[in-house]
């Protein structure tokens, strides 16, 4: 697993330059010591293997409690930590405290590193108390400048770490928030100045009181050249101070000028991180709110434009087409008015023929009435003829069969008649072959077939009228069957009919009731449609004076659009600038 | 006056569509089924039906009759005699009446039928 | 040839009148269903037993060419020498005396045994002669 490239061994790299300090506040004192100092013979060696030991060990020392307390950075670097903004900001905070730490490891380093030499080298060599004494107080004295001097020297490197880390992925704004700002520069730059003053002014005193009692002890005679040294290394430590805290003070305010700069000019969005110390910090975090406040501000003032420029068009098109609606709805009441009056005069008809309807509705149902009456009664009378004519159907038959026996009777008749002429006849034969004789027999005989002779004539008659009586009765009988038949459908269609006029009675005071009811609300009907074409006119004059008012309303809003553009150009032009 | 000169026994009673008529039995020699050649008795009562399915041929000798139905009447009965002014009829084939079965029936002389009718077929062919 | 003042059976025949002379009509009766005869020609419409004797009927007529629809009912016996024979009437008017001629009314078929013309009181009326007739019918009415 790789880490993030920008923060590759950055742990390492951010705190060498405590070593350089180190190494040159080592190097102040070291010179001061062997200028200042009265080495008893034989004690230089052990002197110097002494520092050279002391020194590398609590260099190492030092080194080892610095790194430890940047873990999540060396995480982030060698990958063993997932660069979330979690982890980015607690490396943020390790690297801010880093400065400070260098100081406090360097402070102890130097001032522990001189007294534990001055104890060891007592120990080791025969060496004047004062002497040792002297060793000691001039770590004492070279320390602290050492310690600014790391903790100076900590802030740039602090601040490249810091963008890294911002573009390894922490939020500016987290980054800001993630280290706490402090407000100390007052108290540190009084610590600065004072031990910036202090520390040569020790060092000067000190050498000069040495150098005043060798010059006066005999065969001292000190050169010049290793005061000029030290006083040549304590003011280029000096001014390496100075111009270090004049660079750490002015590069964040170089960079929050241009910041605020870009604020003015109205250039929102990227949020960019100024690393800085204590008060500069805050401003920075700060100013990056007010960006952030700024570009929310901006964005809402630019949405709020857009959705101007947006509605006005639409307001815009949409006066037009309400200018255009409201034309055509102008004109459309105008034909809705027309067609309202027409309405109306055919709500008059509709009442009037609804009054109509209902009177022959109202008649309907009294003819209905009187109709089923007359059918009730005609269905009665009907049952009536049908009675009377099964009982001349019967009385025919009855009829018919004593015409029959008559027939029978006159046959029987008429034959007794045809033998009484047959012997007639033969009588008068007989008679007249008789001769005289016979006469008298002859004339029975004649007489008796006369009478013979007129009873079927008679019975001829009688059977013709039967035949007659027969074919009457016959057709009688038929007509009476069809009597009977045509009555009884008769009958029925007059039940059917009763049935239906019931029905007709029963809808006609349904279709009265409900013809009644139409009338009422036609003539309802016809009063609101008066209204509505009275309405309808209001309407159109209102339609109308609205149409006019649109067309006003349209000119304005063109000017008005005109406007909104313009304003919504300016703020992008603005905002892009 | 005497209506009957003779007395006949057995005769054959004929039915031809609604008419009747008898043949002595001893003329008869056979009945059979027609044979196509012997003449339908229809003929003299001038009727123009058809044979029915079911005739039957008196056979006579090489000729014969054919009738609708027959029955065999074996009694003696009384042969009337025939009127003069009917002697001349079929030839004088015409033997007298008898009264047989509620019904007056005409008796024929088979053979003289056949020589009648033989001799009028003869004269239509000639 | 009997005389025409002697009484005479008159009776109709169709629309014709016919007589007899009272002497030779031995009965009128009434026909009763008759027996047809096999090879009789068509104006002897068939037989019937009367008083143990078969009577032949003759159709006057057919036998005078107009032959009627109706059925006859009665019939008037004539008695010859030869026999006997019934003649149809439809109807028997009976015994009356008549005036006229007896000349024969032709001189073939049935008109040459017809005498007159002779009036009864019902008309005009062709006498039948009797002997001639009969002998008419034994040739074959021809």
């Amino acid at each position: 697993m790789s880490g993030v490239p920008g923060l590759a061994k950055k742990g390492r790299w951010l705190t060498a330059l405590s070593t350089v300090a180190v190494f040159s506040g080592l190097a102040v004192a070291v010179t001061y010591a062997v200028a200042a100092l009265s080495f008893p013979p034989g004690t230089r060696l052990a002197f110097g293997v002494l520092v050279g030991a002391v020194s590398v060990a609590f260099n190492v020392a030092g080194d080892v409690f610095e790194q430890r307390r940047l873990k999540t950075l060396r995480g982030l670097g060698d990958g063993t930590i997932a660069p979330r903004p979690q982890a980015l900001a607690e490396a943020a905070r390790e690297v801010s405290r880093s400065p400070d730490t260098s100081f406090g490891v360097v402070l102890v380093l130097l001032g522990g590193g001189a007294m534990l030499t001055a104890l060891l080298w007592s120990l080791l060599s025969e060496v004047p108390r004062s002497t040792v004494l002297r060793v000691g107080f001039l770590g004492v004295a070279v320390a602290p400048l050492t310690a600014v001097m790391a903790n100076l020297m900590s802030w740039p490197r602090v601040r490249v770490v810091l963008r890294e880390l911002v573009a390894a992925g922490l939020p500016v704004d987290a980054a800001y928030a993630a280290v706490p700002a402090r407000f100390e520069l007052k108290p540190r730059l009084v610590l600065f100045a004072g031990v910036a003053t202090l520390t040569p002014l020790l060092l000067v005193a000190d050498m000069a009181v040495t150098r005043l009692g060798r010059a006066l002890s005999p065969g001292g005679a000190g050169g010049l050249v290793p005061v000029l040294v030290l006083g040549g290394l304590v003011l280029l430590m000096v001014a390496a101070c100075a111009w270090l805290v004049a660079s750490v003070l002015s590069a964040p305010l170089a960079e929050l000028a241009k910041e605020t700069d870009r604020l003015a000019r109205g250039e929102f969005g990227q949020l960019q991180l100024v690393p800085g110390e204590f008060e500069l910090w805050a401003a920075a975090g700060g100013i990056a709110l007010l960006e952030i406040e700024l570009a929310s501000t901006n964005r809402r003032v630019v949405d709020a434009a857009s959705s101007i420029v947006a509605s006005t068009g639409e307001l815009s098109s949409g006066r037009g087409e309400h200018l255009s609606a409201a034309e055509e709805q102008s004109a459309a009441l105008a034909a809705t008015t027309a067609t309202s009056e027409e309405l109306a005069r055919s709500a008059r008809q509709i009442a009037l023929n609804a009054q109509r309807v209902s009177e022959l509705a109202r008649g309907t149902l009294d003819a209905a009435r009187a109709g089923k009456h007359s059918a009730d009664a005609f269905t009665t009378a009907m049952q009536q003829v049908r009675e009377g004519n099964q009982a001349i159907a019967d009385s025919v038959v009855r009829l018919n069969k004593r015409v029959q026996q008559v027939g029978r009777i006159i046959e029987f008749i008429n034959g007794i008649a045809d033998k009484s002429d047959l012997l007639a006849l033969n009588a008068e034969l007989e008679g007249n072959k008789a001769g005289e004789v016979g006469r008298g027999f002859s004339l029975v005989a004649a007489e008796m077939r006369r009478l013979a002779e007129s009873v079927m004539q008679s019975t001829a008659e009688i059977a013709r009228l039967i035949e007659e009586i027969r074919d009457a009765t016959n057709a009688a009988v038929m007509a009476t069957e069809a009597g009977v038949k045509a009555t009884d459908a008769g009958a029925g269609l007059a039940q059917r009919v009763g049935e239906g006029l019931a029905r007709i009675v029963e809808f006609a005071n349904l279709s009265s009731d409900a013809m009644q009811s139409i009338s009422l609300a036609t003539g309802q009907q016809q009063a609101g449609t008066d209204q509505l074409v009275a309405s309808m006119a209001d309407i159109l004059n209102s339609t109308r004076a609205a149409a006019d008012a649109s067309r006003s309303m349209e000119s304005t809003h063109a000017e008005l659009l005109l406007v909104t553009k313009e304003l919504d150009a300016s703020v992008r032009t603005e905002v892009k600038a | 006056m005497t209506a009957t000169d003779s007395v006949v026994e057995g005769v054959v009673l004929c039915r031809v569509g609604g008419d009747r008529l008898a043949v002595l039995a001893g003329d008869v020699v056979g009945v059979e089924l027609p044979d196509g050649a012997s003449p339908y008795a229809g003929r003299l009562f001038e009727r123009v039906a058809s044979i029915p399915a079911d005739a039957r041929l008196l056979r006579h000798e090489v000729a014969g009759l054919v009738v609708d139905a027959l029955e065999v009447h074996a009694e003696r009965l009384a042969l009337m005699r025939v009127p003069e002014v009917m002697k001349w009829v079929v030839g004088g084939a015409l033997m007298g009446f008898v009264q047989a079965a509620g019904s007056l029936w005409p008796v024929v002389s088979l053979p003289a039928l056949s020589r009648h009718l033989g001799g009028q077929a003869g004269r239509a062919r000639a | 040839m009997a005389e025409l003042h002697r009484g005479h059976l008159v009776f109709s025949c169709g629309a014709s009148l016919y007589a007899v002379p009272a002497e030779t009509a031995a009965e009128v009766v009434t026909l009763p269903l008759l027996t047809r005869v096999p090879g009789a020609p068509v104006h002897l419409v068939g037989v019937f037993a009367h008083r143990g004797e078969v009577l032949p009927v003759v159709d006057l007529a057919r036998l005078a060419g107009k032959p009627l629809d109706e059925a006859f009912k009665r019939a008037v016996l004539v008695r010859g020498a030869s026999g006997a024979v019934a003649l149809t009437a439809t109807r028997v008017l009976g015994v009356s005396q008549l005036e006229g001629k007896q000349d024969r009314l032709g001189d073939s078929g049935l008109s040459a045994h017809l005498r007159g013309p002779a009036r009864g009181p019902a008309g005009e009326v062709a006498v039948i002669d009797p002997e001639g007739f009969f002998d008419f019918l034994a040739r074959g009415g021809a």
